[in-house]
Parts: C-alpha cells; sequence; structure tokens
C-alpha cells in the first residue's frame, strides 16, 4: 500500500483542483512557464473537449493559479500563480506529480467524482487559500 | 385538485429537505444543514398557503418563503466569506 | 413595493441556478445539473407568481405555478436519488 500525499499537497489540491483535467494544465503550464497556450491549444494537448477546457481555464484563473489574458477572442494563459502564497504549493504539487501521478490522480479522481463536494464547490465563488 | 397538487408539492419540498439533512450528516459541511432548514420551511410555507383561503392571498405568507431563500443565501456567503480552511469530507 | 418578495425569491432561485449550472459545467457532476434546473424552475415559478398577483391580477395562473413547482421538486428529487451520492 502507497504511502498518503503528504498533507500540504492534499489541502491545496482540494482547495484548488477540482478535476484531472485541471491538473494536467497545471502540468503542462508548468513544464514551459514562459510559454503561452490558446485555451485550444491546451485541450489538444491534454486531450479534453474545447469548451469543458475554457471553463477549467477560467475557473483556474479565478484562484489565481494561472496568467491570463484575452487577444481577440481567444483566451491566452501561461504558467504564473498570481500570489506569493502560491508560487511555492503549486510548484510543490507539480514536482510530486511528476513523482507520483499515480497517487495524485487517484485522490482528484475519488474527489471529482464525490457529488457533494461538487455541489458545495459550486457555491464558492472567491479562491480559497491554500 | 388544488390542493392534492399543494399537498404533492409539501412533500416533495419535505423530503429534499430529508436528502439535504442526510447529505449534512455524510459531510458535516453547514451548507446543507442551511440548504435542508430552508427546504423544510419552504415546505412549511406550502402548507400554510395551501391550507387558507385562496382569495384572501396575504403577502405574509410568501415572507416565510423569501426566509427561506435568504438561507440559501446566508448558506452562499458562509461557504465564501468565513475565512476558515475548507472541511476535508470523510 | 408590492409584490417585492416574490421578486427577491427569484432572484434568490435563480443565483442559486445559475451557480450550480456553472458548476455543472465545470464538473461533469450530473446532480448539480438537475439542483440547478430545479432552482431556475422555482426561480420563474416565483416570477409567475409575481405576475399572478401584482401585474394581471385578474388572470388566474394557479395552475401554471402548480405545475411548476411540482415540475422543480420533481427533478430535484429526481436528481437527488438518482445521481446522488453513492456510499
Amino acid at each position: 500500500m502507497a504511502e498518503p500525499l503528504p498533507e500540504d499537497v492534499v489541502r491545496f489540491l482540494d482547495s484548488n483542483v477540482e478535476s484531472i483535467d485541471q491538473l494536467e494544465i497545471l502540468r503542462v503550464l508548468g513544464e514551459d512557464p514562459s510559454r503561452e497556450w490558446a485555451a485550444a491549444a491546451i485541450a489538444r494537448e491534454i486531450q479534453a473537449p474545447a469548451a469543458a477546457t475554457s471553463a477549467h481555464l477560467a475557473a483556474l484563473r479565478a484562484r489565481g493559479l494561472l496568467a491570463a489574458e484575452t487577444r481577440g477572442s481567444d483566451l491566452v494563459c501561461r504558467h504564473g500563480p498570481t500570489g506569493a502564497d502560491l508560487v511555492d504549493p503549486l510548484l510543490r504539487v507539480l514536482q510530486l506529480y511528476r513523482e507520483r501521478p499515480v497517487s495524485m490522480i487517484k485522490h482528484v479522481y475519488a474527489r471529482a467524482g464525490d457529488p457533494l463536494r461538487a455541489f458545495a464547490d459550486a457555491f464558492r465563488l472567491r479562491k480559497e487559500g491554500g | 385538485m388544488d390542493q392534492l397538487l399543494s399537498g404533492a408539492i409539501a412533500m416533495g419540498f419535505c423530503v429534499a429537505g430529508i436528502f439535504f439533512l442526510r447529505f449534512w450528516r455524510d459531510t458535516r459541511d453547514r451548507l446543507f444543514a442551511l440548504f435542508a432548514l430552508a427546504f423544510f420551511l419552504m415546505a412549511a410555507n406550502r402548507v400554510v398557503v395551501g391550507v387558507s383561503d385562496r382569495l384572501a392571498v396575504q403577502e405574509e405568507q410568501y415572507w416565510v418563503r423569501f426566509v427561506a431563500f435568504a438561507l440559501i443565501l446566508v448558506a452562499i456567503l458562509d461557504k465564501n466569506w468565513t475565512g476558515r480552511p475548507p472541511r476535508e469530507h470523510g | 413595493m408590492e409584490g417585492t418578495v416574490y421578486l427577491l425569491c427569484a432572484a434568490t432561485a435563480l443565483a442559486c441556478g445559475v451557480l450550480l449550472l456553472r458548476g455543472y459545467r465545470r464538473s461533469r457532476t450530473r446532480l448539480l445539473l438537475w439542483c440547478g434546473l430545479c432552482f431556475l424552475i422555482l426561480s420563474t415559478e416565483n416570477v409567475l407568481l409575481f405576475v399572478d398577483l401584482v401585474v394581471v391580477p385578474d388572470l388566474d395562473l394557479l395552475t401554471p405555478r402548480r405545475a411548476l413547482a411540482l415540475l422543480g421538486v420533481s427533478v430535484l428529487l429526481f436528481g437527488m436519488v438518482w445521481d446522488g451520492p453513492r456510499r
């Protein structure tokens, strides 16, 4: 039985990451922090539908986990946590995701499948602290 | 006929309230407790309105309904602005 | 203003419905879809209540109001039973 994920990572995931797609978006952006991605390009990269990806990008942006700007009709993002208290936890989470992807995916998936958690999360309007 | 419909609606809200109560039991998230209370109030409101004389509609009856929705607003505000870390679900 | 309470109820229900449907779009959790639809239907029912009692008091909209309320709560109960938590 694998050892459980560290508690600070769990807290970060539970507050900020709703689904595996969101985790994948953060991973893709984090691999090359200077690179900019259009929403459609990210969707292709993580193999997710474009509309859902846009919704995820908006949610992650609202939580200050990525830098985004609208150019014309496109949303363009890149890695860039806005908030000093997010920089380190995000990097730690991404690092752990590289080392223990299965455990992370299992944790996010278990939480993402909980309808009551999703119900309560729907009413969260602002980003939560880490 | 109207009494049947009103009764069905009141029962429906009551059962929904019981479901929210159960969700609260499972998660200990205050949001569900407030929703449960709100839906029980809506059920009570339906009973009061259903029992009273239709021709003498009184706006006061509907303030109970507003309190129910206000509780939902309180639940939303509470979820966002208490400044506490999110609860872990068991 | 007379009838303010009905519009306040409608606005709150609308806000809940929108938040839940937004959450559904993000998480694809079906429970949120049913709950969101329920609140939208209840919001419409409250608007109809306002219309019935304040705008067109001569016209009786009781039956459509009851139908909407019954539909809303039925959708909610269906969602809770069908797509509620598993354990």
